[in-house]
This record gives structure tokens, C-alpha cells and sequence, in this order.
């Protein structure tokens, strides 16, 4: 009998483990996403992303000339970026960057609450 | 007094500018001139390069750090269209030919760096950036008109049509540049 309860309380421990898991990785466990951002025409297309925390944004340059992607304020910037390469970074928060080769170059991330 | 020598000096230099884009404005219908892929590519080569001379003389005689960035963004991004230009010139085996279009456009070129150099440090920004606004405007206009419609060759009219919006950032530029300094 004593053996029954034993393993009766060892599988309610692990029902309720896998149970707090699951509600914990909904709460916090947003899959990664990467999206894309083409520089193209001499504009950041698209100008405006709506991202989550987390996520990749790949700038890739698809003009003939060189171009940046730099945070408005210059807290962060890609290095040169030559025709067909590209950069990568993981978004933290809502930015606004430009070139700052072709000041009027200008685009936004947005990092939208969960 | 003052006040009207300068609307002279700005009338005269607007002068100067008419008359270089007379040659490759599509105002002047019947006088748009016709062009070979040759002499398409000499026109791109000259138009690029004038720009990057006057760049280069505003990195000599401005202090002004607006300007500068201005005058280095044009070195780089008309150079870089030159390296292209004569990438697929070479590729398609042809040789830039010299005609009546590059050969005004060189000699007007001549004018306007002997209007800047003779400019003082204090005159020097505007009269700069006022002929980048100026010139972005006539070279747009002759790539969109003449050069793209008039190229023959695949690879030539797809650089070209790859240029006109790097040409249209620049003058968005240097309008920025130029309200600043209103």
C-alpha cells in the first residue's frame, strides 16, 4: 500500500512539473523569428518592422552602392555593408536607424508587447 | 546693394547651369541630341567624374562638417558608378566616345570648379551645395530622359536605371544640406 501512495505522489510530482514547464514557456518562450530587410532603391524596404523581442533582423544590401544601417542616436551600427552583403543583430527594443552614408536613408523596428 | 549683386551672382550661375543642360534637357525637344551606347557610356563616365572633382575641392576649402560628409558621400557613391561603367564597358568591349554632350558637359564642369575655387571660405558651402542641388537636378533629368531611353545595350540601361535613385538620394541630401543653411 505504502509503495502505491509512493508512486502515486512521484507521478503527481511529475504531472504538475510538466504542467508548470508548459505554463511557464508560454508565458516567456517566444520562438525567434528572422526577418528581412532589404536595402533596395536606396530606401530600407521594409521601412517600418514590427518585430518581437528577441527576434533577428538581416539587412541585406541589394543596391550598387555602399551603405550602414546606425541607430539614430549611434548606440549601434552594422560596419560597411558592400553590394549583396548583409548583417545581423538581435532586437532588444524599438530603434530608429539610418544610413549614415545617405542621411535620408531612414527606417524603424518596432517591438510589439506580447 | 548687396542684396543685388548677390541676386546677380545667383542669376548668372542659374545661367550657366541652363545652358549645360540645353544639351540634355527634353524641354529642348528637337534639340535632344541622339546618342550611340559609346558615347552613352562617356557621358556617364564625365557626369560622374565632374562630381567627384567638385567634391574634391569642397574637402579642400569647407569646414563645414555637413558638407564634408556631403562631398565624401559623393566621392565614394560617383566613383563606384565609374568603377561600374568601366567594368561593363570593358566586359562589352566598348570605348567611351567623346561627343558633343561630354564635351559641354566638361567644359561647364571647367566653369563651375573656377567659380568655386574663386569662392571665399565664408562664401564657399552654398555656392557648393546650391550647384550640387543644381547639377543632381540637370543629371537626373538627362539619365532619366536621354541616356536610359537611348541605350541600346541590356547591361548599359539596367545600370543606368540602377543609378537614377542613388542620383535622386543625392539631391535629396543635398536639398537637406542646403535648407540648413537657409
Amino acid at each position: 500500500m505504502e509503495a502505491f501512495i509512493s508512486i502515486k505522489n512521484g507521478i503527481l510530482f511529475l504531472v504538475s512539473l510538466v504542467l508548470l514547464t508548459g505554463v511557464f514557456a508560454c508565458q516567456s518562450n517566444h520562438l525567434p523569428k528572422k526577418y528581412i530587410v532589404e536595402i533596395k532603391d536606396m530606401k530600407f524596404q521594409p521601412s517600418k518592422l514590427i518585430v518581437q523581442k528577441g527576434d533577428t533582423v538581416i539587412w541585406i544590401n541589394k543596391d550598387i552602392v555602399a551603405h550602414n544601417v546606425t541607430e539614430k542616436n549611434n548606440t549601434w551600427a552594422s560596419p560597411l555593408l558592400l553590394p549583396e552583403s548583409k548583417w545581423e543583430k538581435v532586437i532588444e527594443r524599438s530603434d530608429s536607424y539610418y544610413c549614415s552614408i545617405h542621411i535620408n536613408m531612414v527606417g524603424a523596428l518596432v517591438v510589439a508587447s506580447q | 546693394m548687396k542684396n543685388f549683386q548677390n541676386v546677380k551672382k545667383v542669376t548668372l550661375l542659374a545661367g550657366a547651369f541652363l545652358c549645360s543642360v540645353t544639351l540634355l534637357s527634353p524641354a529642348f525637344g528637337q534639340n535632344t541630341p541622339t546618342l550611340s551606347d559609346p558615347e552613352i557610356a562617356s557621358v556617364a563616365v564625365v557626369a560622374n567624374q565632374n562630381d567627384i572633382d567638385f567634391a574634391e575641392i569642397a574637402k579642400q576649402k569647407s569646414q563645414n562638417p555637413e558638407v564634408l560628409e556631403f562631398a565624401n558621400t559623393m566621392i565614394k557613391d560617383h566613383k563606384t558608378v565609374i568603377d561600374l561603367a568601366v567594368a561593363l564597358v570593358t566586359k562589352l568591349h566598348v570605348t567611351p566616345k567623346d561627343n558633343a554632350v561630354s564635351k559641354k558637359l566638361l567644359s561647364d564642369a571647367e566653369k563651375t570648379k573656377k567659380m568655386l575655387n574663386s569662392k571665399s571660405a565664408k562664401e564657399f558651402d552654398k555656392a557648393y551645395v546650391d550647384n550640387e542641388v543644381a547639377y543632381h537636378k540637370v543629371v537626373i533629368a538627362a539619365v532619366k530622359n536621354v541616356l536610359v531611353p537611348q541605350s541600346q545595350n541590356a547591361e548599359l540601361k539596367a545600370l543606368l536605371q540602377k543609378v537614377v535613385p542613388i542620383l535622386e538620394a543625392h539631391l535629396a541630401h543635398a536639398e537637406m544640406t542646403q535648407k540648413k543653411m537657409l
